[in-house]
């Protein structure tokens, strides 16, 4: 059977605990919109605030690949890749953790509440999500080249409904050359993954 | 007995022309292939099921959306 596997965010809770599981497929097309608020929606609330010095923010969000429909065997060597080309805006960027915070079937013990102040910055993710230590530019990963994603269920392969890939953390970085906007064109994101 | 390391496979030399070195010796053994027959000898014989299965590469594309900067 051909797997079917959805985008997902934790938000809310406390740290080790998400207060729910969103599936951003049901956001239309797919969407992961960053945003100075914790929540898994589309809309025009919640802008990054353009800092007169410096950086600001979106908050994080912690996705991962969620299995909703089995493969016949298994899901390995999953891979995160953009078109390479930031159209972003002058002065706005878009980074994703180095590691990848342990997320399976059975814990989401790494999990970290997406901080910040709202509507205004989130923090930058080093500062204060746990595992995370550096971060890299999302347009550095290409087809072809891509960021490799690791998998924490047994055999480090997808198998069953509810497993997952580790956290992928994404953040907006916003420098004080960017300009006042509603909301820049849409960049696409792009998981792809051997299914047997 | 003839010893195994002097023994030239029959294709070695070009003895259609006649220029095989002479006191040249062929290996005219016959060489058995095993064919499995039963099912178990069949099974036996299948590589791993991992690699009997076709690997096909697929992907979920999101868009990346912001809320505007003030």
């Amino acid at each position: 059977m051909v797997a079917v596997l959805s985008v997902r965010t934790d938000n809310g809770g406390t740290n080790g605990s998400p207060a729910s599981n969103n599936d951003i497929d049901a956001l239309g097309p797919p969407s992961m919109q960053m945003r100075t608020d914790d929540q898994a929606v589309v809309d025009s609330a919640a802008p990054v605030v353009i800092p007169a010095a410096g950086t600001n923010y979106s908050f994080v969000k912690s996705s991962y690949l969620y299995c909703d429909t089995a493969p016949s065997l298994q899901i390995n060597n999953v891979e995160f890749y953009t078109d390479g080309s930031n159209t972003l805006g002058t002065g706005v960027g878009m980074v994703v953790g180095n590691e990848m915070p342990t997320r399976n079937s059975g814990s989401t013990a790494a999990y970290i509440v997406a901080a910040g102040t709202v509507g205004t910055t989130g923090n930058e993710m080093t500062t204060f999500y746990t595992g995370i230590t550096g971060t890299t530019d999302v347009f550095t990963f290409t087809s072809g080249s891509g960021k490799s994603i690791s998998i924490s269920e047994a055999g480090s392969v997808i198998n069953a409904i509810g497993e997952t890939t580790n956290y992928i953390v994404f953040q907006l970085t916003v420098a004080n050359t960017a300009s006042p906007i509603a909301a820049t064109p849409n960049e696409t994101g792009t998981f792809q993954y051997d299914e047997i | 007995m003839t010893n195994p390391s002097t023994v030239k496979p029959a294709d070695t030399f070009d003895e259609r022309r006649g220029n095989a070195p002479e006191g040249t010796e062929y290996d005219t053994r016959i060489h058995y292939i095993s064919i499995p027959t039963t099912e178990e000898e069949l099974d036996a014989s299948r590589p791993p099921i991992n690699s009997r299965q076709k690997i096909t590469q697929n992907s979920e594309a999101f868009d990346i959306r912001n809320s505007g900067f003030d």
